[in-house]
């Protein structure tokens, strides 16, 4: 996250000053996207959940206190927002947690990515091709720093269950993806 | 070392104990597929980005300002001196606030003039006791002169100790518009110069004494009569 939107942008809006909460939007918008587009894999939805999230968080102002940075606390929001957007979005949550056993649809062999623009491409892809769930817990877990038990909670699933997921979305992304390191 | 890719990715995620860790990372082969594993996540969170105009803010912000809406409890009743300042700002009391400032402008000259005649009042009160205690030591001057309690000189030095206070609050009565005071203390002072200047010792003839002595007994009577009058409300007649 960039660096934060001055305090006083963030006492104004809280006191129902909409210019101040302009300013706010104006600093945040592209990093409250991003996060969404991280959830969904789907610019459409993340451009609603970004709205949405915009207009929870004014409404929400007053009861911003300061313990923690406000970046921190807007980007919780969203994840909030893009759980609930993904529900309303009748995209089934529970059924993805059954389909453990289904074998994953990857292509054993690939190309590996001949510039930065198909390497997106094929992230993307690769992200699209993963559960809602699997894609909120990769993305709570390792973008958003939540550990397992409260990803686990914010799920409304089990621990164990959680892991399972993570690992599942982890190996799918691999699967994907060749990344040369050397050594 | 043989470590499963659940462990290896709890061993990424840190969330296994430091011991365990720690033994793990002891393996150069558990290294080396961590930090594949690891260039792996680093690519999806460097490349993966959903690619945005610069100026998203502001279209984000177009779509979204009508629908702001600020919550009921967000209203705080303004303060007291806030609520003064929105009535004098609405048009429809503007007449009565241009009467009610014209009312305190006048209120407030009125208190300032009460002062200033507090003041005046008081002023007065205090120069009419001074006069009754100068009318009381004059008394006791006439009554002594009358029965000659007193030699020729301590009269004089008498007389000319108060003729000098005398002369200062006749003065101070006329600027008060105190006439009959002022009558009073400038006869009181015609007996009181003669004193003063020792005139009595060397008035010899009968009728010089006798009218005098008249004089003396008149002005006692009208000292008396002042005195009497000032003590009732301290004002300077």
């Amino acid at each position: 996250m960039k660096n934060e939107v001055d305090q006083q942008w963030i006492t104004k809006a809280q006191q129902g000053d909409a210019l101040a909460f302009r300013h706010i939007v104006l600093h945040y918008a592209k990093a409250v996207n991003a996060l969404a587009f991280r959830y969904t894999a789907d610019a459409q939805h993340a451009e609603d959940i970004a709205q949405d999230t915009f207009i929870k968080a004014f409404q929400a102002m007053p009861r911003y206190r300061d313990d923690y940075k406000f970046s921190t606390w807007l980007l919780r929001i969203t994840t909030n927002t893009s759980i609930d957007h993904l529900r309303k979005a009748n995209r089934e949550m529970a059924l993805s947690l059954s389909t453990d056993d289904e074998q994953i649809d990857v292509p054993e062999t690939h190309q590996i990515p001949a510039n930065q623009h198909e390497l997106q491409d094929s992230l993307s892809h690769a992200m699209s091709r993963l559960t809602d769930v699997e894609r909120l817990a990769i993305t709570m877990k390792h973008h958003q720093g939540y550990s397992i038990a409260e990803t686990a909670e914010k799920l409304n699933i089990k621990s164990n269950a959680c892991k399972q997921t993570l690992f599942r979305a982890v190996q799918k992304l691999r699967q994907q993806l060749t990344t040369e390191v050397s050594v | 070392m043989n470590i499963s890719e659940e462990q290896l990715m709890l061993l990424h995620m840190g969330e296994l104990s430091p011991d365990e860790s720690r033994e793990l990372l002891k393996s150069p082969e558990v290294c080396e597929r961590l930090k594949q594993l690891e260039a792996d996540m680093q690519a999806f969170e460097t490349q993966l980005q959903n690619p945005l105009p610069d100026d998203y803010g502001h279209q984000l912000w177009q779509r979204i300002s009508d629908k702001i809406e600020r919550p009921d409890y967000q209203f705080e009743s303004p303060s007291g001196f806030r609520r003064v300042l929105d009535w004098f700002h609405t048009p429809q009391f503007s007449f009565a606030s241009m009467a009610m400032v014209a009312m305190l402008v006048l209120t407030a000259y009125w208190m300032g003039r009460q002062d200033v005649m507090d003041e005046t009042d008081f002023g007065q009160q205090l120069l009419a006791q001074n006069i009754q205690m100068h009318l009381t030591q004059s008394e006791i001057f006439l009554t002594q002169a009358k029965n000659e309690g007193l030699g020729n000189d301590q009269l004089q030095t008498m007389a000319q100790r108060l003729l000098t206070s005398n002369r200062i609050y006749k003065r101070a009565a006329a600027s008060h518009d105190g006439q009959h005071t002022a009558l009073l203390l400038s006869n009181l002072e015609q007996i009181l110069l003669e004193y003063a200047n020792g005139a009595p010792s060397e008035s010899t003839t009968l009728p010089a004494l006798q009218d005098k002595s008249n004089r003396g007994q008149e002005l006692l009577f009208q000292v008396k009569s002042m005195k009497q009058q000032m003590a009732i409300d301290d004002t300077i007649i």
